[in-house]
């Protein structure tokens, strides 16, 4: 031991000096390590957040809810026996002003009971402390009270006192909404939240949800008696008082915390993807580094070797500088990973209605550290053995400037291969163990082990061809070319390093884009900005008439639809499918009662059958259906199979003729599109979209609210934007952090032309020795760069794209796949220029070497 | 008794160049007896600095024996020869080779931490200390070798080769860097320092009169080592 300690003495004597060298180590480690720290502390934050605050979360110890109806007295009676319950009522539906001024507002209603809320406050500035919502919310002389959010205001062009109508109830603007304590667990809502009693909700009881789908759902959260245990307890008493009735769903706070944070889970396991990415591509700026660490220092090592020191000190010797160096990086990386978490966790608690105070979370700085410690491990230990295998003898010859590799054999000693493996494998484990996703942790190794073998291979390919080419006439390209295939050339390392960070890069961009288009669709650009229902023909073109007339629309389509329940699927009821589990949300709320179906002789313009065939124009035999695949796929349905449609209180059998893929943003479609005469029997109307053209939306649905006060107009457009409002907050997170990632990309980059900046001096300095002006050097420089960068562009594309390609369709992650043209393009052009505007950068100082003075150094 | 420091029998090195096959030494047989001074002279490219090389146990000779210091090297794996070296040689190079960050007095207390002769830190400090009082440095123990001359660089060079009191002192053109004076005064303090301490030398060198202050003359030509005709003339 003493021994050992004698030589890590010795080491850190030999440390001293100029610390410079290590710049690239420590950036490279510092950030891999805090966008880990900072992921993994923001993920764990959130997550214990939910989880700690879920009572207030959900509202309640307990919650039962229903989509059809409110509770019966027996019903409540039983809730009220467990103990205080609450009642809230969520719907849509619209505000219109009372100044005919024709201002409207789609409002997301929040009817609540005086008992409401059961914990946590509703926060608004004229809720006085102490006074419960439903002080503000009773009714006086005739008039309701609402606390709303404070955009209604603006849309229909009141102020608080101010009054308007809901469904023909008179309701008087009493309070600005902030927030309601269980916000965060009601997800994405279409309109804006107004508060109200369930009296005043209730006042006007013959109104109808505006769309399916705009489920009313009836909630009851109960406050546990102490005697009823905790949830754990009175959960499964209270699911087994209503099994009877399927249509009671009983959640316990962790269910419906679980499912948000789920939900956050999947984006902190992607950011934690990212944040791995970023110290895996720094972990090539590590090795790059160490690499030309010992370049620097091989006669320092060969001249411990003449004294008589082991491979083994020697390995110990370096092993303790870049040690205490990359622990000094990881270190710094945890302290900016934690200031940084510690700054956005109350600003991404603001954005997720969650509380998240600034805290320090100690597990998530120790899988940073584990993850840095392995990451230096792993990438600084072949340079290190490379060091513990360097000759003494050359301190009597003339070499090169760079480190020889290891012989193929070498790379098999057990004392090479067995500590990269157990490094490796260590990572590994901890990615799975942090994400608890093995395939996708999996499926990411292997792609980054290909990855590297790839671009390994590849450097090697490109120098052996150009070997091979025959002298160019082009003196620059000649030279390029040599530059790249000549002994010592960084072309191999810099193709891993650009093509790595650049591959990273587009596998983060690919993903982030495709998340965000599968949870956004083409929203902003396809979505209508306004959907009508139940319209009767005549209705239709008198809309279109008056559309046209107000040149504010740029499309308006319109479908016949009908009201329909699937009741059985191949015989079985359709209430007995829709609660499994395995089914999906879309598929489960097709089954749920009466939706909207349309029939049509032919295949929508941006439809793409998957199975079976479109009936022809001119059908009229037994009723079939289209379908959407998915969903059929999730109840078990295929070509051929029976569904069971029941309208108007009669029932009839299809037959499944064909599954589409569609998006529902891109057109007029339908969960069920029947083929013709399958509902002509049935009083059929039109469903209507509107897209009004930029800028001129609130203009149409004033003028549409005027034109046609009794009927809805959906504000769709206007809904999915602020979903993608939030998700575009969702997503900056995502690109700060894939930027770190790019950061690093960069520095590793400038750490490879740096350790390169040596040879080049050299080649400088002997070109202009033999008479080359600095432009002629220049241009082979940047030629010779432009060519790597192009390389290792098109190998980083093919190898992002596959890898994102990979992660989407075999790590499970819900998310659609394509890829962006522009994009890549974008990428290729990018990584050219900045591989020669870095090659540029760190070459200028060598071209502005005087010979004498290198020559001179040089001895 | 005076025994052999170094017995090489048909010492051969060969390198591959490139594709080629280069023969470096050829069939050198040659002994050094403890406490004598022997310089290799020849021509750039005859092969001393191999011979060195190939006698420090920097570098195998491909065929043929070598025996330094009793102990057969041709076979010994690159661990067993660093201890070898650590415990038997001192090597002087032309370029110094002193490890930058350390002071001169760290660089020749390196030579004895790495010799792991079971000293204390202090003891080790104190010894190299001695060392470089003895080459007339024992104001400049703190200076980092950027701050030391080239003379003086060498001579810290000399401490560090001779504080382990090596049986065989390894010495390439020691004065190559230095200048004619400067070169004179290392030589002659390597020579009475080897003196001192009973430690052969072997001494690379182009310089014919530098050579001639050995007690013996080798010439290097074309591989072939082959005795000076001219009688050495002792320093």
């Amino acid at each position: 031991m003493s021994r050992l300690a004698n030589w890590m003495r010795v080491a850190l004597v030999d440390l001293r000096g100029d610390l410079r060298r290590f710049g690239i180590l420590l950036a490279c480690l510092a950030l891999g390590t805090a966008t880990i720290a900072g992921v993994s502390s923001v993920g764990d934050a959130l997550k214990d957040a939910i989880l700690r605050d879920a009572n207030t979360l959900l509202g309640g110890d307990l919650q039962v809810n229903r989509a059809d109806r409110r509770a019966n007295p027996d019903e409540l009676a039983y809730l009220q026996s467990l103990g205080q319950v609450t009642e809230t009522i969520s719907s849509n539906s619209r505000a219109d002003a009372m100044d005919n001024s024709g201002n409207t507002a789609f409002l997301d209603i929040y009817a609540v009971d005086g008992n409401y809320p059961l914990y946590g406050h509703v926060v608004s500035p004229e809720l006085k402390a102490g006074q419960r919502p439903s002080d503000l919310l009773a009714e006086k002389d005739g008039v309701y009270g609402a606390i709303v959010d404070p955009v209604i205001l603006d849309r229909l062009g009141i102020q608080l006192g101010g009054h308007f109508l809901v469904n023909g109830t008179e309701f008087e603007a009493r309070g600005e909404l902030v927030s309601l304590p269980n916000s965060a667990l009601r997800g994405l809502h279409l309109g804006l939240t107004a508060l109200m009693s369930i009296e005043g909700e209730q006042a006007n009881p013959n109104t109808r949800p505006p769309l399916p789908g705009l489920l009313t759902q009836y909630s009851y959260k109960i406050k546990l008696n102490p005697d009823q245990g905790d949830y754990t307890i009175a959960q499964p008493k209270v699911a087994a008082h209503f099994a009877a009735d399927p249509e009671w769903k009983v959640q316990s706070p962790y269910d419906a915390a679980g499912t948000l944070a789920r939900f956050y889970d999947l984006f902190v396991r992607f950011l934690l993807i990212v944040g791995l990415s970023s110290l895996l591509v720094g972990g090539v700026g590590i090795s790059n580094a160490v690499t030309a660490y010992i370049q620097e220092r091989q006669r320092a090592i060969a001249t411990l070797r003449s004294l008589g020191a082991t491979g083994p000190r020697i390995l110990v010797h370096f092993f303790t500088q870049v040690g205490i160096m990359s622990l000094v990086g990881i270190v710094i990386g945890l302290v900016i990973g934690a200031a940084l978490t510690a700054a956005a966790l109350p600003v991404l608690g603001r954005i997720l209605a969650v509380d998240l105070p600034p805290a320090v979370e100690w597990p998530a700085l120790g899988t940073a550290l584990l993850f840095g410690v392995l990451a230096a491990f792993a990438f600084s230990y072949l340079p290190l053995v490379r060091a513990e295998k360097l000759k003494p003898a050359m301190l009597f010859r003339t070499v090169g400037t760079s480190v020889q590799n290891l012989r193929t054999r070498e790379y098999l000693d057990p004392w090479v291969v067995l500590p990269l493996l157990i490094s490796g494998l260590g990572i590994f484990g901890l990615a799975w163990w942090s994400t608890k996703d093995f395939n996708l942790v999996f499926y990411y190794a292997i792609g980054v082990i290909g990855a590297f073998v790839l671009l390994s291979l590849a450097g090697r390919l490109l120098q052996f061809v150009l070997r091979l080419v025959p002298p160019l006439p082009s003196k620059t390209l000649r030279n390029a070319f040599r530059g790249i295939y000549r002994p010592g050339s960084p072309a191999p390392v810099v193709i891993m390093s650009l093509g790595l960070g650049l591959a990273m890069l587009l596998v983060i961009v690919i993903l982030s884009v495709n998340l965000r288009e599968q949870l956004l669709g083409q929203v902003t650009k396809d979505a209508p900005t306004f959907v009508a229902t139940d319209m009767f023909d005549d209705e239709i073109v008198d809309l279109q008439n008056f559309l046209q007339s107000t040149g504010m629309v740029t499309d308006f389509k319109h479908s016949p639809m009908i009201r329909a329940a699937i009741t059985k699927v191949n015989g079985v009821p359709s209430e007995n499918i829709r609660n499994r589990k395995e089914i999906s949300g879309e598929a489960a709320y097709m089954l749920t009662g009466e939706i909207l179906m349309t029939w049509r002789p032919d295949l929508p313009v941006d439809s793409t059958i998957t199975s079976g065939a479109w009936w022809p124009q001119d059908y009229d035999g037994p009723p079939l259906v289209s379908m959407r695949d998915k969903d059929a796929e999730s109840v078990g349905l295929k070509v051929g199979d029976k569904i069971e449609l029941t309208l108007f209180g009669e029932s009839f059998e299809a037959t499944v003729a064909n599954l589409r893929d569609f998006q529902f943003q891109t057109g007029l479609n339908f969960l069920v599109t029947a083929s013709p005469h399958t509902f002509d029997d049935f009083p059929g109307t039109n469903l209507a979209t509107i897209k009004a053209a930029e800028g001129h939306e609130k203009d149409v649905e004033r003028a549409l609210a005027r034109k046609y006060p009794d009927i809805t107009f959906l504000p769709v457009g206007e809904a999915l934007n602020q979903g993608a409002e939030i998700l575009g907050q969702l997503s900056t997170a995502v690109n700060i952090v894939g930027g770190l990632a790019v950061v690093n990309g960069l520095l590793v980059l400038a750490g490879t032309m740096a350790a390169g900046r040596k040879q080049r001096e050299a080649d400088a300095v002997v070109n202009k020795v033999l008479g080359s002006t600095r432009t002629d050097v220049i241009k082979v420089f940047a030629l010779e760069y432009a060519l790597l960068g192009g390389f290792a562009a098109l190998l980083a594309t093919c190898v992002g794209i596959a890898g994102a390609y990979t992660i989407v369709n075999k790590a499970q992650m819900d998310v659609g796949f394509g890829v962006d043209p522009r994009l890549v393009l974008g990428v290729l052009v990018g990584s050219i220029a900045l591989t020669i505007l870095t090659g540029a950068a760190t070459t200028w100082s060598a071209l502005s070497t005087k010979p004498a003075q290198y020559l001179r150094a040089l001895g | 008794m005076s025994v052999p420091v170094i017995e090489t029998d048909k010492a051969n090195l060969e390198l591959m160049s490139g594709k080629s096959l280069l023969h470096i030494l050829k069939d050198v047989t040659f002994k050094v007896m403890s406490g004598e001074v022997t310089a290799v002279v020849g021509p750039s490219g005859s092969g001393k600095t191999s011979l060195l090389m190939i006698l420090g146990g920097l570098e195998r000779a491909s065929s043929g024996k070598v025996v330094v210091a009793g102990q057969d090297i041709s076979t010994a794996n690159e661990d067993q020869l660093a201890i070898f070296r650590r415990k038997n040689l001192g090597i002087l190079f032309q370029n110094f080779h002193l490890i930058p960050s350390m002071s001169a007095l760290e660089n020749v207390a390196l030579a004895l931490e790495i010799a792991e002769t079971g000293e204390s830190f202090r003891e080790i400090r104190e010894r190299a200390a001695a060392a470089l009082n003895e080459v007339g440095l024992g104001d400049r123990l703190t200076h980092l070798p950027s701050a030391l001359s080239g003379g003086e660089q060498q001579r810290v060079g000399l401490a560090r080769a001779m504080v382990t009191d090596p049986r065989l002192l390894l010495a390439d053109e020691p004065t190559g860097n230095l200048d004619q004076d400067t070169g004179a005064m290392v030589i002659d303090l390597m020579f009475n320092l080897a003196r001192k301490k009973g430690a052969a030398i072997l001494l690379i060198t182009h310089d014919r009169s530098l050579a001639a202050k050995a007690d013996r003359m080798l010439s290097m030509n074309h591989g072939h080592l082959t005795e000076n005709v001219k009688e050495a003339v002792p320093a």
